[in-house]
């Protein structure tokens, strides 16, 4: 088995699989050169595999080279199987669709004996048999007809007593619900979603579901935000946007940054910097005038005040305004964003904090109080009201909010620092709020935890953010200590 | 290649394998890369060394790395006393007629990766604790393990006359270079569970009864889960089964604990910890904190 260079139009057998794969490693941050794709190719080519498990051991094996990405890898696996699984259910429907006899779909070359090995071990995630299933449970009439109440009873009891029962059943369920809820149907996912949840009365810490695990709640949001998007898909032929990145942070823990030392000798180069920030505007000198100096000063010209002495611009402290998603999507680096904010808690007394999701709200308390970036990234998630709806970051919901918030906050003394992927999820950027934010800052820097290729791709809207600050990459300890050295020789 | 069948050999040669190992051992022989064996001391990655020499019947050759471990030591040398009597013996005939045997094969000590390298029957090459060695002498692995081939300045490249099976060992005890780890497939281990453990320890101690193995095995467990200096490895937990099997204990309580103990943990403050829990690690309901 030989790796084909491009990736036909659809990427449906194993080389199509490993290529998506690699993207979505590399996406993740884990280095995987064609020297890692050629290697398991040829591991897969070498192994009589027949299941899913040694597919995967395969290519952990040969694809990662620490433990951490191992663990990366793993958390990706499910879900780039998912969304080749699903591409090759919608292409055998379109082909079913299209007529048996028409040969001009496109990818055709790949699709004769591909479909069997790119399927094969995608049969533990479920092939979406979603049309017919749910059509039968339609076609009973019962469903619409089935007591919401005893639906949700039924939902609630499965996910108390845990996965033991088998995810099939909670799947026919999740399959139940989303028929009951067919007549609202908004047709976004994520809307649905919460529609459904609501609906059934699960939520996290609802008066009524207080034995449910959050566990319980994830695993069951999530079947139901995978069965919503698998019947769209079948539905539209539309693929479902991929969730690669957001996916692998649910399920990374909070690690430690390995070079915390590094973060907190670059902070302390920063607070140099910022703090003769306030001294770097020099214009003409105006403003009302020191008349006892003035006056002392005319005594040399008899008198006659030829020097008029303005009131001395008392030097500003910089007061630092930072603003931190917590959301997801960038929780990979929200380790290394907490520990800037922590460690800028430390070295500025002046430092109000921010920490947003949907919503902000103030966390400058809390980093004074947590000892530890991990402890800060905890009492956040578990304190801070930053997320009421879908929990996907709303950049233009959060902005328009704090320009009203920060009114009184931010002025010319402060620097703005956001910290956050500028990644919308397709919803209103608030570029005008975000401007009169900024512009009424002195200073606003954006570190960006994505390379600047990324920028742009996507929901990815950080060029047009940029123009109204100064957006660095900054991930590392390392982009830290450059960019406080940047701001520096400014 | 068969993993059933390798999984089964390597049991017999003493070592149970899991799956990941198996596949992972069966792939290096299969595409011949070299596995790069990372996790915690004492969990048996030197030991899937050698019972991979034993299963694939070759010899082993083995690299203990250490801080300051250079080419002469890992590579080869030149046995200049030998240089030097044969140019005592060869007084008279001029560097000329010197000059080309004085750099011959005879003169050259074989250090283990060359060894690895000519040796006409295959090997497996274990390079030990690669974490342990300098950056710089990674830098040496990097033409071994991608081509299995050597530069020596006097002689020339040397070819690989047989390809090593090559297996390299790291506690994690710092970041490998990406150079290395490119060539290397991956392989995690870590300590076994207690089933699987209690199977190692009826493999190597078969007398034992098989409630005191799971015992053992779970107590380990637990004291692995403690924050020690050094959790107890797998290969002194088959110690302290000898030990216990010696003293003819038929089950562990705090007092055999605390009198075996010395077997499995090698420093003093793991000791303290472990003998100040031994109750709450045995699940007996006595002391303060009883039964929580």
């Amino acid at each position: 088995m030989v790796l084909t260079g491009k990736a036909p139009g659809v990427p449906g057998g194993m080389e199509g699989l490993l290529l998506q794969l690699a993207g979505a490693l590399r996406q993740a941050e884990v280095p995987v050169g064609s020297g890692e794709l050629l290697d398991a190719s040829r591991a897969l080519a070498a192994l009589s595999w027949d299941d899913e498990a040694t597919v995967r051991e395969a290519l952990a094996a040969t694809m990662t080279k620490t433990a951490d990405h191992r663990e990366r890898f793993l958390a990706l696996w499910d879900e780039v199987l998912r969304h080749a699984t699903l591409r090759a259910a919608l292409d055998a429907q379109r082909q079913a669709e299209a007529g048996v006899g028409d040969g001009g779909v496109p990818g055709g070359e790949g699709g004769d004996g591909d479909p069997t090995t790119g399927q094969a071990p995608g049969e533990g995630s479920g092939q979406p048999g979603g049309e017919g299933d749910a059509g039968g449970a339609g076609g009973e009439g019962s469903s619409s007809a089935m007591d919401l109440d005893e639906l949700s009873r039924a939902v609630q009891s499965a996910l108390s007593e845990g996965s033991g029962m088998g995810s099939g059943a909670l799947r026919d369920l999740v399959r139940l619900a989303i028929e009951a809820a067919r007549q609202q149907e908004s047709g976004v996912v994520g809307v649905d979603v919460q529609r459904i949840r609501r609906m059934l009365g699960i939520n996290r810490g609802g008066d009524s579901v207080e034995e449910l695990s959050d566990a319980a709640v994830r695993e069951f949001t999530e079947l139901l935000r995978r069965e919503l998007e698998e019947q769209r898909t079948m539905r539209t032929g539309e693929m479902p946007p991929q969730r690669a990145l957001q996916q692998l942070g649910r399920d990374l823990s909070f690690g430690q940054v390995s070079d915390e030392a590094g973060v907190l000798k670059a902070i302390h180069a920063l607070r140099r910097e910022l703090a003769v920030a306030g001294h770097s505007r020099r214009g003409p000198r105006t403003g009302p005038v020191d008349l006892r100096r003035t006056i002392r000063a005319s005594l040399g010209t008899g008198g006659v005040p030829v020097d008029i002495i303005p009131v001395r611009e008392h030097p500003k402290r910089p007061q630092l305004v930072a603003l931190c998603d917590v959301s997801t999507s960038v929780s990979s680096s929200a380790v290394f964003f907490l520990t800037v904010i922590s460690a800028l808690a430390d070295a500025f007394a002046r430092l109000r904090t921010w920490a947003f999701i949907e919503v902000a709200d103030e966390v400058t308390e809390l980093c004074l109080q947590a000892q530890t970036a991990q402890e800060l990234g905890r009492r956040i998630t578990k304190e801070a009201k930053v997320a009421d709806i879908t929990g996907y970051t709303d950049y233009g919901r959060v902005f328009k909010q704090l320009a009203l918030d920060l009114e009184d906050v931010v002025d010319r003394r402060t620097t703005l620092i956001i910290l956050g992927d500028a990644r919308t999820n397709g919803r209103d950027p608030g570029l005008n709020a975000f401007a009169s934010l900024a512009s009424r800052a002195g200073r606003t820097l954006w570190l960006n935890p994505e390379p600047e290729l990324y920028w742009d791709y996507g929901d990815s809207e950080s060029t047009r953010y940029a123009k109204w600050c100064e957006m660095h990459r900054c991930a590392t300890a390392a982009d830290l200590a450059g960019l406080a050295k940047l701001l520096t020789t400014k | 290649m068969d993993r059933t069948k390798l999984s089964a050999d390597l049991r017999e040669a003493g070592y149970l394998a899991d799956d990941r190992t198996v596949l992972v051992s069966a792939l290096s022989i299969e595409l011949g890369k070299p596995v790069l064996v990372e996790g915690p001391a004492g969990v048996g990655k030197t030991e899937l060394a050698k019972a991979l020499a034993k299963v694939t019947g070759r010899d082993l050759v083995r690299l203990q790395c250490y801080e300051g471990l250079d080419e002469a030591r890992a590579l080869y040398e030149w046995n200049y006393r030998a240089q030097l009597l044969r140019i005592q013996a060869a007084q008279g005939d001029g560097w000329d007629g010197l000059k080309d045997d004085l750099f011959a094969e005879e003169f050259l000590l074989e250090r283990p990766l060359l060894q690895a390298i000519r040796s006409e029957k295959p090997v497996v090459l274990l390079v030990d604790e690669i974490d342990k060695a300098d950056q710089e002498f990674e830098a040496l692995l990097l033409e071994l393990l991608s081509d299995f081939q050597v530069s020596i300045p006097e002689l020339g490249t040397v070819h690989a006359a047989s390809r090593p099976l090559v297996l390299l060992t790291s506690n994690a005890a710092r970041e490998l270079t990406e150079a290395l780890k490119r060539r290397c497939l991956f392989l995690t281990l870590d300590y076994p569970s207690p089933e699987r453990e209690r199977d190692i320890l009826l493999e190597h101690v078969p007398e034992l009864p098989e409630a005191i193995a799971f015992r053992i095995a779970e107590v380990a467990a637990k004291i692995r889960e403690l924050d020690l200096r050094k959790p107890p490895a797998i290969s002194e937990t088959i110690d302290w089964a000898h030990s216990l099997l010696l003293i003819g204990a038929d089950s562990i309580d705090s007092a055999v604990l605390r009198e075996t103990l010395p077997v499995v943990l090698k420093h003093r403050t793991d000791l303290e910890l472990v003998s100040e829990r031994a109750a709450q690690l045995l699940g007996e309901p006595i002391g303060r904190g009883a039964g929580r």
